[in-house]
């Protein structure tokens, strides 16, 4: 192959190389936040002594894709959004994230200890971190923008959680709690989000109740 | 380096060489093996607050939170960040409240002591995985602070959540590439990202300090009874 000829098809080939290289390999984008919406039209909804509760648990798969980049509900994860506002006009009240529980699902109670952990994030996002040594370049590459995903996927999980926060009067907190699901659920569950709240004037905790619907169940 | 190649680039017309060149600083990023332990460089932030809460305040620095590590899953480095939000800890603290006394255990402070304990415990920390050394890296941390009272009553917990970006700019991925020592531009990204997390924790731990109703309704309680 003469010079001219070979820069006729080298050129525009590795253009197209380096082109699909570049697209297909840059960081993982970051993942929209959860748009928060008026208290009442969350799915599920409790007023209860000056405490607003509203609870969304996420089993649309397209939403779970959408928000945390992959479907937890496949790893058999439920993230529920949990958006409480303190509607007292002069006491506090603290949100746990440590205390809020998944019961009724199964005859086993959804703890605090099953709740999911960043090992059991890392083994669903199903990544070997021996990939990234695969000898090709356009191999290597690909495996290291999978692992990027995956960073980013376990970053924005993260990111995403209720933590614990004192609410003054007024004030509001919203954020993710995940639990793991059973591996059957009965049809008869009737589950329910339990959050305990503490005022920090009376120094006394109270345990609130809302129950909610499993996918496919008719309001 | 360049002033000798790139005659040659030109006069040869070698696309293929000029586009390998152009590939290279993008590739350092994740052609190197890092050290084991990374210890950031943080430098201290210069503020203007005052502390304006009078209350005389023990701050719990547990070894656990002093010696935080997180390791990454893809090159198992050691990112020692304890050791930079101790040190914020301690700013925050000394700019909030009036004296600050730092122990390791919150058993050190006899009831007398100290007015009240403030503690900061490492929930979270994240940080994103750039495939080119040129892409955004974002650090994630959340921390939560929690302060009690003599009896070890609550009297305010929070948790402060911030994020830190930083990438590697091209003329800092280019000299990487040509001195082959990408490591060094690497750490300095690192430092920025980090640094700018430490400057938004401060802030925001500051700001949700002073703006407490609980912790100020606290401090007027404890003057009042003195």
């Amino acid at each position: 192959m003469c010079g001219e000829q070979y820069y006729k098809i080298a050129f525009p080939s590795l253009c197209l190389v380096l082109c699909f290289l570049i697209a297909g390999c840059s960081s993982a984008p970051r993942l929209p936040p959860f748009p928060v919406k008026q208290a009442e039209s969350y799915q599920h909804f409790l007023v209860a002594e000056s405490l607003q509760i509203s609870v969304e648990p996420l089993f649309d798969s397209q939403q779970n894709i959408t928000y945390f980049g992959t479907n937890l509900i496949e790893e058999k994860i439920l993230p529920v959004f949990v958006l409480v506002n303190n509607l007292h006009a002069k006491e506090s009240l603290v949100i746990f994230n440590d205390k809020i529980f998944l019961r009724g699902l199964d005859n086993n109670h959804v703890n605090a200890n099953d709740k999911l952990k960043a090992a059991d994030m890392k083994q669903a996002m199903n990544l070997s971190e021996s990939s990234a040594g695969i000898g090709s370049v356009p191999l290597m590459l690909a495996a290291l923008s999978q692992i990027s995903q995956s960073a980013e996927i376990r970053r924005n999980f993260k990111s995403k959680a209720l933590q614990t926060n004192t609410l003054s009067a007024g004030e509001q907190c919203q954020g993710f709690v995940y639990f793991r699901l059973p591996e059957i659920i009965t049809h008869d569950a009737n589950p329910t989000i339990s959050i305990e709240v503490l005022n920090l004037q009376e120094e006394t905790s109270r345990t609130y109740q809302v129950p909610i619907k499993l996918k496919g169940e008719k309001e | 380096m360049i002033k000798q190649l790139l005659p040659l680039v030109l006069r040869q017309k070698s696309i293929v060489l000029f586009l390998l060149l152009l590939v290279l600083p993008i590739l350092p990023g994740c052609m190197t093996a890092p050290p084991k332990d990374f210890v950031f460089s943080v430098p201290p932030i210069i503020h203007s607050f005052q502390p304006d809460i009078s209350l005389k305040v023990g701050l719990v620095l547990s070894d656990d939170f002093k010696n935080a590590v997180w390791i990454s899953d893809e090159h198992k480095i050691n990112f020692h960040i304890g050791a930079v939000f101790s040190e914020k800890a301690k700013e925050v603290s000394t700019a909030v409240f009036s004296k600050v006394v730092v122990a390791d255990t919150a058993q050190t402070f006899s009831p007398t002591a100290v007015n009240a304990m403030l503690e900061p415990k490492l929930v979270s920390y994240e940080r994103s995985r750039p495939v080119f050394g040129t892409s955004t890296t974002i650090d994630t941390v959340v921390i939560q602070w929690t302060l009690t009272g003599p009896n070890e009553n609550l009297i305010w917990v929070d948790s402060i959540q911030v994020d830190g970006e930083s990438s590697v700019t091209t003329s800092e991925a280019t000299k990487a590439a040509l001195t082959l020592n990408p490591w060094k531009v690497g750490k300095q990204a690192a430092d920025r990202g980090m640094e700018m997390a430490a400057e938004r924790f401060f802030n925001d731990s500051v700001s949700a300090m002073k703006l407490s109703v609980e912790i100020r309704a606290f401090a007027d309680k404890v003057s009042a009874s003195n």
